[in-house]
């Protein structure tokens, strides 16, 4: 018998309390992991108490200048313009960049570029910008403690368009990600990592959101991912510290149509084509609440990840979700698997194994579903998987992109609040 | 109508009977040879039918067998050309539901899959033919 918590709250007589209780569940439950997967709540991000703005290009002729003067905790504000730079701080923590107007303050990488902006500083905040055709990543934390990045638009850049690596508490939110031959979002390389993606979209990528060995107090939820090769990919590798991939919070998202063909790819899209949530090798993750829809191959699918280590999913629950119009199944579990993964409670017309959905199976996961996606990972790695061009991908949808509101009077605020404040 | 009834006028299904094991050993293959069946058209929501089509006709198959060597033989040849199958039936399913599918399963890993799987049905197909008509090797240099 399935363990179902929600079922055990209302027989004890706290159905009034069981959303509190449910939601509190989320960073409570370690389910065997070193950490919960979901989140606490947290405060708003307070206003720093005195700040300097500094303008783009009024007082300074660049970007890269603005930073270079500034002080910590100061607002490096940009009006609208192309600025063809690569912009580093590497050493002023808590600086916030915003532009004026999220679609017309454009950092062009002009193909030969590395970073639009590129962060090694604490607390660091991009706001309000669009970051196109450079060469490695639009907008890039890397080893950091605390940053975020609030209505951003990375499009046709080679590798990543908002990414997190090696850093912890953080935050991406009303962002949009297109055109990128790894992952739109990533967030990698951190355990804990006390992070949430929100609100956020994802569009013609190699992979919507990738999270390598990305774990604890992480949780991606309430946004869009459709038209990538693949939607939602946790997952495990030996290339980055500390696998496995262990404990995400994938939560009231919307993953429709990851069947993109001509998306770029370089990495790893193809081997997760036509699939809507793939938990690559990933233990201790909720998936929780989702809408997942027309998908080629699996709309949730939990899957061994092979790389030097043979990384089997474990301890993964998956509930509440509405899944259809899949092409093989709208559930699956790859084998082999470690075991503790639990289906509950999902809309779902296709399993495999059938026992995802109540139905007869011999097996606890399913060969064939390993099969297909590491028959696509060897496409892929023979250089015969499909693929666009990721300096010809299509452009973002401008006009639906939400700008910042207020963006010339907001006072800069801290990236993140602490779990502990 | 006639006395034997309708059956009675194509013939009986078989001009012989098994013994009980043997009986049993049918029933139990063609349930196997049902199930891998079911579990190679997942992908297009026929299980069931096709668990109902597998088990009757590979029992059919089996059962028609004059002895029970015959019936394992068959056993293992059914089995090889369900394996054959497999790679077919894997490339269909993307190939119904995406656009453009000669991008995707004309690859030189498609032609491997197949080769792979082939490779792996001849396994059962020569322990059939092996159990059907004695040792390969003799005959070969014969």
């Amino acid at each position: 018998m399935p363990y179902r918590r929600r079922e055990v709250l209302k027989s004890v007589g706290v159905a009034g309390a069981g959303g509190i209780a449910l939601s509190n569940e989320q960073y409570s439950d370690t389910e065997g992991g070193d950490y919960p997967p979901g989140q606490p709540p947290r405060g708003d991000p307070r206003p720093y108490d005195a700040s300097t703005t500094r303008r783009v290009p009024d007082e300074y002729d660049s970007i890269q200048s603005a930073v270079d003067d500034a002080e910590p905790e100061d607002l490096v504000l940009v009006d609208p313009g192309v600025y063809e730079e690569a912009v580093e701080v590497l050493e002023t923590p808590r600086l916030t960049i915003r532009g004026t107007d999220r679609n017309e303050v454009i950092l062009d990488g002009g193909f030969e570029r590395e970073d639009a902006v590129f962060v090694t500083a604490d607390d660091v905040v991009l706001e309000n910008l669009t970051a196109r055709h450079y060469t490695r990543n639009g907008f890039f934390w890397t080893g950091v403690s605390g940053y975020r990045g609030s209505y951003l638009t990375a499009y046709n850049n080679r590798l990543y368009g908002v990414y997190a690596f090696d850093s912890v508490h953080g935050k991406f939110e009303q962002s949009y990600a297109s055109g990128h031959t790894d992952s739109g979002f990533y967030v990698g390389q951190c355990e804990p990592c006390h992070a949430i993606v929100e609100n956020v979209r994802a569009e013609n990528n190699a992979i919507g959101y990738s999270g390598t060995n990305a774990g604890g107090y992480l949780t991606v939820r309430d946004s869009v991912w459709r038209h990538n090769m693949g939607g939602i990919v946790p997952n495990s590798l030996d290339t980055e510290a500390n696998p496995p991939q262990d404990a995400a919070r994938i939560e009231n998202n919307l993953v429709e149509s990851n069947n993109n063909a001509d998306a770029p790819d370089a990495a790893f899209g193809y081997a997760a084509f036509g699939t809507g949530i793939n938990v690559a090798g990933g233990r201790d993750n909720q998936v929780v609440g989702n809408t997942v829809r027309d998908h080629a191959n699996f709309g949730i699918v939990l899957v061994p990840m092979i790389d030097k280590n043979v990384y089997q999913p474990a301890n993964n629950r998956v509930f509440d979700n509405d899944v259809s119009g899949s092409g093989r199944a709208d559930l699956a579990l790859g084998a082999p698997q470690a075991g503790g993964n639990r289906f509950l409670d999902n809309v779902a017309d296709s399993a495999r194994p059938a026992s995802l959905t109540g139905g007869f199976s011999l097996l606890g996961g399913d060969p064939w579903v390993t099969l297909v996606l590491l028959e696509q990972f060897m496409q892929l790695d023979a250089g015969e998987s499909p693929r666009g061009d990721w300096q010809t991908a299509p452009e973002p949808p401008f006009e639906e992109l939400e700008t910042m509101p207020e963006a010339e009077t907001t006072p800069p605020r801290e990236a993140i609040r602490r779990r502990s404040q | 109508m006639s006395e034997a009834g309708p059956l009675g006028r194509i013939g009986p299904l078989f001009d012989h009977t098994h013994d009980r094991l043997t009986t049993a050993i049918i029933v139990v293959l063609a349930a196997l040879l049902g199930l891998f069946a079911r579990w190679i058209v997942a992908d297009f929501g026929v299980s069931f039918l096709a668990f109902l089509v597998a088990a009757v006709g590979s029992g059919y198959l089996l059962y028609r067998q004059p002895s029970r060597r015959a019936v394992a033989a068959a056993a293992c040849y059914s089995l090889a050309a369900l394996i054959a199958v497999v790679p077919i039936v894997y490339e269909l399913g993307l190939a119904a539901t995406v656009r453009d599918p000669l991008r995707h399963l004309l690859s030189t890993t498609d032609l491997l899959l197949v080769v792979a799987f082939w490779l792996l049905a001849a396994v059962p197909a020569l322990v059939g033919y092996r159990i059907d008509r004695g040792p390969l090797l003799p005959r070969l240099r014969g």
